[in-house]
């Protein structure tokens, strides 16, 4: 999955805050496991999956 | 000569052991429903739609017939609805499932 799909499925944007994106992942996540399939419900999943490692490359700053 | 008595303690045994399956097969029944954890679905949406991922979006089977297929787009849209915190970019992949879906049923499912 790359990161601009990840950013599509979850609806949120390159600015978008970490804490907004686990919000809408919530949201998504939670509407799914009770109305949607389980294959939407892993899609929401793996697109956080993919910003939260992508979020957490920057964070990390300088590599030592 | 001591048979009888061995007899006697096997068939206790048995008994005894018969009570402890019937109590782990009652709470076991009893159990409060946990979330099934399955493992999820890897990567992203396929490049093209196909009949099996849009069957696996809207929850159905590959054979489900149009009034399935409606409902289930209905029930599946209404969780993932642009104006109720849904992303467009699913919207649009559900309703795209939706076309594939009845798409096919239409001509028979058969691409010859």
């Amino acid at each position: 999955m790359t990161e601009q799909e990840a950013r599509q499925i979850l609806g949120v944007t390159e600015e978008t805050s970490w804490e907004e994106i686990m919000k809408k992942y919530d949201t998504l996540f939670e509407r799914n496991s009770k109305n949607g399939s389980f294959y939407i419900q892993s899609k929401v999943h793996r697109a956080k999956e993919c910003l939260e490692a992508a979020h957490q490359g920057k964070g990390e700053g300088t590599p030592t | 000569m001591s048979t009888p008595f061995l007899a006697g303690l096997a068939i206790a045994g048995a008994a005894l052991a018969g009570k402890y399956v019937i109590q782990a097969w009652q709470s076991f029944k009893a159990r409060p429903p946990k979330p099934r954890l399955r493992k999820f679905y890897d990567g992203g949406f396929q490049p093209k739609m196909t009949r099996r991922e849009s069957a696996l979006i809207l929850g159905i089977r590959e054979n489900a017939g149009t009034e399935k297929v409606k409902e289930a787009h209905r029930r599946v849209m209404v969780a993932n609805h642009p104006d109720a915190g849904g992303s467009h970019y699913l919207a649009s992949k559900i309703n795209e499932a939706k076309d594939v879906m009845l798409g096919k049923t239409k001509d028979g499912g058969s691409a010859f």
